[in-house]
């Protein structure tokens, strides 16, 4: 059912928050079903490979946790997923590194937080009828 | 051969997305991401080799 009454930048949040939400809500169920699967999937593969989360911490020494704000907002992109594997810790043991497949899972993680940035843009796009 | 496939799997996801992100009818969708798919995959597979001869 297409929402044509929903303000743009809700639908964008919404996607953000949950890849594939803001083109459910737009009535685009394909699309939806596509870029969240694809997003959630690559997120899912991730995690399920040993790959980190990236969060912000200041215990590093001097300026170098800034060196995790790249990366940190590229995973923020995926949503509640990103901040749920955050609060429980999902994701953020040391121990993950020893694993064959934790560079794998960490570039898995941070494209699919990327690509939903796109499906987020996307969904704006639709929104205000830049795209069809 | 886990590489391999993870690079393939990487291509697919990204050439799926790209494809329906980038452009507005399915005929060019499909082209587009087999575009995509085919240039991940080929640029891995070059960039394989060349670090294959660097000992690291």
């Amino acid at each position: 059912m297409p929402n044509e009454g929903t303000k743009p930048w809700l639908l964008t949040l919404a996607g953000l928050a949950v890849p594939g939400l803001g083109h459910l809500l737009q009535g685009r169920w394909v699309r939806a079903l596509i870029l969240g699967g694809a997003v959630l999937s690559l997120f899912g593969l991730g995690i399920w490979l040993g790959g980190n989360i990236f969060v912000i911490s200041s215990s590093e020494e001097g300026t170098s946790y800034l060196l995790q704000y790249p990366p940190a907002f590229a995973d923020l992109g995926n949503g509640i997923a990103y901040i749920f594997c955050a609060i429980t810790g999902v994701g953020s043991s040391p121990d993950l590194a020893k694993l064959y497949t934790y560079e794998f899972g960490q570039r898995f993680i941070l494209v699919s937080g990327l690509l939903n940035f796109l499906a987020a843009l996307d969904c704006f796009d639709i929104a205000v009828k830049r795209k069809s | 051969m886990i590489h391999f496939g993870m690079m393939l799997l990487f291509a697919l996801v990204v050439a799926i997305v790209f494809g329906l992100v980038g452009r507005d009818t399915t005929g060019e969708r499909l082209k587009y991401g087999a575009k995509v798919f085919a240039e991940f995959t080929a640029v891995g597979i070059a960039l394989s080799w060349i670090l294959y001869f660097f000992p690291l």
